[in-house]
Formats: C-alpha cells, structure tokens, sequence
C-alpha cells in the first residue's frame, strides 16, 4: 500500500470516530435499558413516580428520541468518515460530548 | 526536529510507565473484569441465600428484625439490605460489639421476607462478592493499598495520552487497523495500537475515575470536600447506647420515606448508633447514572419525621460530578448489557500491558540475550501470568478461610519485603557497579 493524503486523513478520522462512537454506545446502551424497565412493567416502575400513563408515554418517547439520536450521530459520524468530512466529524464529536457532560451533569 | 525529539521523550515517557505500572495495570484490568459481576456472581453462588419463592405478602420487617438481634446478642445491628425484586431475601446486617483486630466480623443473617426463615447465615470478609471487590479496590493491602491502585490510575492515564500523542508517529504510512506478520514485534505493535485506539475513551474515562476513586481519601481531605450527602447533627439529643437501645418500626420507617421521597428505591435502612436518633434509608433513583445508594431521605426514630433529603439530581454540578466517578467506572446503570461491554472492554488495558511487554521484551531480545539471566519470552510471560492468578489464587483461599486480617497481613509482608528487596538490589547493584568501574579507572 502506498501512502496517499487520504491515508493521513482516514489515520485521523477513524480514532476520532472510535472516540465519538464509545459514548454513544454506553448511551444507547443506558437509554436501552431505560426503555426497557418502563416499557416492561418492571418491578421498580412504581419508583418512577410517573403521575398518569401521559407522563409515562411521554418518558418512553423521550428515551426513544435519544436512542434515535445516538443511532443518527453514530450514522452521520460514520458517512463523514466515509466522505472524509473531517469538519463534520469534528462537529459532532462537539456536540456529542457537550450533550454528554450535560446529560452527566445537569440532568 | 523539536517535534521528533518530544515525540521521544513521549515514547520514552510510554515504555517507562507501561513497563513499570504494566503489571499492576493487568492485575487490575483483569480483577476489575470479574468485580463488575460481583453481585451477580453473588446470586449465582448463593441462591440459597439470595432467593425465595414468593407467597403471598411479606411479613413485617420489625419482629424479624428483632428476632435476629436476639440470636445476636453479642452483635449490634447496622443495617438492614432490602431486595431489588419480589425473589429476593432481606439481608439483616450485623456488627460485633468487640471487633477482633485480625479477624473482624461484618456478619449478615438472609431471612425469607415471606415466611421469616433463616435462610443462612456469613461473614461477609468470608465471601467470595467482598474478595472480589477487595483484590481490585486495595488488593488486600491494608494501609495504602488503594491509594496504590489510585496511582495505577494516573499511570494508566498518562499511558494512554501518551500512547494517542504518539500513535500518529507509528500509524502515518498505513491503513487504520491493518495488522503487519511480519514478526512478533510488529503484530504485537500493531495490535497493541489498534486495541489501544478503540478502547482509549473508556480507559481514558477508566484511569480518571480511577484515579479519584483511589485518592479519594487523600483528595477530600486536601481539597476540603465533603461527601455531599452527609447529614450531620452539632448536638446530639442522645448518647450511644440510648441511641442504639431506641426502638422503631422498620415498616413504618419504610412507608414514610415512600411517602417523603416517592422515587427512592429503598436499598438500606440503616439507624444511627452515634446519638443523632435517626433512621437513613438509603437507596437509588430511577434515570440516574449516578453512584449505587448515595440517594437518602433520614428519618426521625421518633416520630419518623423526615430530617432530611437528599436526591442528587437537585443538587449542583460539583455534587453531581462527585457522584458520577464510581458509576462510570464500575457502569452499573445501563443494565447486564453494559456490564458485559465493560467487561469486554476492562480486559483491553490489561491486553495493552501484556502487547506493550511483549513489544518491550522482543525489542530488547539481543541485549537482553547477552545477560546470564536470560529467559525466552513465553516461559517469562508464563511465569508473570502465574505469578499474577497464584497470588489472586492464594488471597482468595486465605479470605474464604479467614476472612480479611490474614490475607492483608500475608500481602503487606509479601508487598513490602519485595519492595525492600528491590531497593537493596538497586541500591547494590549500583554499589557494585560503582566500585568495578573505580577498579577499572585504577588498573
């Protein structure tokens, strides 16, 4: 294999990809979960102290909302890879840890 | 030419911590992997003590726990553990009134909340869950055993920033993931970049939560910070022993902070013993990733008023990054599904130590073939690995018989003799060397 500019480029973007796809993961990994124990009945839903089944529905489609979320950033973080968006991949990996620190930190 | 000379100066920087923390690194890696399970291998092990049938309503709480302090009465209680799910046991934890320096007592009495049955009794210091999170947290090392793992964690992150600053150096001419078989050292290499560059966020994010998890003690102290949960009283309305003589209801107890803070998920009652009067139920919150039972609503003994609450997602940023250092490394908020993937992804710091050694062994192969002393790679790694699993092997047989004080006071002498006995081998070595090179200026 000779080395070519896109060498360098994609010898970036792919550990910034990795980077950004991890925490995505655990993400949708913990909104999985979350879903799960609502949607299921399980036992500690009482401790969801959910008022009516509104408030309930409404939970359920905000983790759905973040699922999606996760799965889209993943995708376009994987077609700017694939296009060699570097500015794009960057972007969302901003916003992909800022959203992150929130979510840890005033959620 | 700045930038070849920094870019050596990292690498030097690399090898010397991976070299010198690796072991202890995959010591880690590979006992934190198995602590993640702890409480599930617990249930696995256990059933008998962690499992019921459930029939009907559970009994009240109080005549069984009044029952077990008397079969007890040379232990005092210290908190009552409630089961997550309708199947599982109450969990009545007790305390020695005198506890033994060498063999202390945390002793825990599983009762079927349905029929009131003793299921078994243990000490806890006996249990295969306790060994496991002891061998990872301080590794049976009494004084400074976790500040010593606290310090694996600032190597493992110096490893790791050191290893993304360099990794451009080794990685410009080829394909991202492209392994070369050329020899040992290079597949190695190439591994230990590849495995390195995926895993880095989570040991990145491992090594800091790490870190402050093992110089917490230190860090709260220096740094002035207090739990944010703590509830404390200037004056106490009672002394010790009325305070542990007081009597409550344990179901009422438990309906009042159902009632107080709706969303706990209570997981322990725990009543003071130090004269505040008081009940802590303690517990989680539902869509928190933050830390296992640090949630709390503490209760008056007598009149089960409420003292106060604690909910950490009404507290501020600080409280809240405090909060979310051990969840984040032990990843016990997004279900088994997250557990297994930090399981899997807890071996790779312990796979980059042994690649890194690898690497290191077979780049110093001519050199290291000159020496007396040399041993081929695989015994040498056999040797390491057994080394590493006999001494895991040993602490867990010494605990399963004796509980905490005889492993810790087997693994200080063991530790520190060998670190004495690596001091007066340097500090020799470095004589003898000294006195030959005299002799040779002499002669």
């Amino acid at each position: 294999m000779t080395p070519t500019s896109n060498h360098t480029k994609e010898h970036l973007l792919i550990p910034l990809l990795i980077i950004t796809g991890l925490p995505l993961l655990i993400g949708l990994f913990y909104l999985c979960h979350e879903y799960l124990m609502v949607y299921t009945n399980s036992e500690t839903l009482e401790f969801y102290a959910f008022n009516d089944t509104d408030s309930r529905k409404k939970y359920l489609n905000s983790t759905m909302t973040g699922m999606v979320t996760c799965f889209v950033l993943f995708t376009l973080s994987v077609l700017s890879v694939r296009f060699k968006k570097s500015w794009l991949l960057l972007l969302l990996s901003l916003l992909n840890f800022s959203q992150l620190t929130y979510l840890l930190l005033y959620h | 030419m700045v930038k070849i000379k920094e870019n050596n100066k990292l690498w030097a920087i690399h090898s010397w911590v991976g070299l010198y923390a690796g072991v202890i690194i995959a010591f880690l890696s590979i006992t934190g992997a198995a602590a993640l399970f702890r409480v599930e291998l617990d249930h696995v092990f256990n059933p008998h003590l962690r499992s019921v049938t459930p029939e009907g309503r559970q009994l009240a709480m109080t005549p069984v726990v009044e029952k077990v302090k008397a079969q007890h009465p040379d232990k005092v209680l210290f908190e009552v553990e409630l089961p997550v799910s309708a199947t599982g046991s109450w969990n009545i934890r007790l305390l020695p009134k005198e506890q033994r320096r060498l063999f202390p007592i945390f002793w825990e009495v599983f009762v079927n909340p349905y029929t009131g049955e003793i299921l078994g009794e243990r000490n806890y210091y006996k249990s295969f869950t306790y060994y496991l999170r002891n061998i990872h947290v301080r590794f049976y090392e009494g004084f400074y055993g976790r500040q010593i793992v606290g310090l694996a964690g600032i190597a493992l992150l110096i490893s790791t920033v050191t290893g993304l600053l360099i990794y451009g150096r080794f990685m410009k001419k080829r394909f991202f993931g492209t392994i070369r078989k050329k020899n040992l050292r290079v597949s190695q290499a190439d591994y230990h970049k590849l495995i390195g560059m995926l895993a880095l966020v989570f040991n990145l994010m491992i090594a800091i939560t790490g870190a402050w998890l093992g110089l917490q003690g230190y860090l709260q102290k220096w740094l002035n910070i207090e739990r944010p949960n703590t509830f404390k009283l200037i004056e106490k309305p009672y002394s010790k022993e009325e305070d542990i003589a007081l009597t409550f209801d344990f179901d009422s107890i438990y309906l009042a902070s159902r009632t107080h803070f709706p969303q706990l998920m209570p997981v322990i009652i725990r009543p003071s013993t130090n004269g505040d009067g008081v009940v802590e139920v303690i517990g989680d919150v539902p869509k928190q990733v933050y830390e296992r039972n640090s949630n709390k609503i503490v209760l008056s003994k007598d009149n089960y008023q409420p003292q106060f609450i604690y909910n950490i997602s009404h507290d501020n940023a600080g409280a809240k990054l405090f909060y979310v250092q051990e969840s984040l490394h032990f990843g016990d908020y997004g279900g088994l599904a997250l557990k297994l993937l930090y399981g899997v992804l807890s071996l790779t710091s312990g796979f980059l130590a042994l690649s890194g050694f690898i690497v290191y062994l077979e780049r110093t192969r001519k050199k290291r073939f000159e020496q007396p002393k040399f041993v081929e790679l695989r015994p040498l790694l056999l040797r390491w690995t057994a080394g590493i699993l006999g001494t895991c092997v040993i602490i867990g047989i010494l605990s399963g018989i004796w509980g905490i004080g005889i492993p810790t006071l087997v693994v200080v002498i063991l530790f520190y003799s060998f670190i004495l006995l690596i001091l007066l081998k340097t500090v020799f070595g470095r004589i003898k060397r000294r006195i030959a090179k005299l002799n040779n200026q002499i002669t």
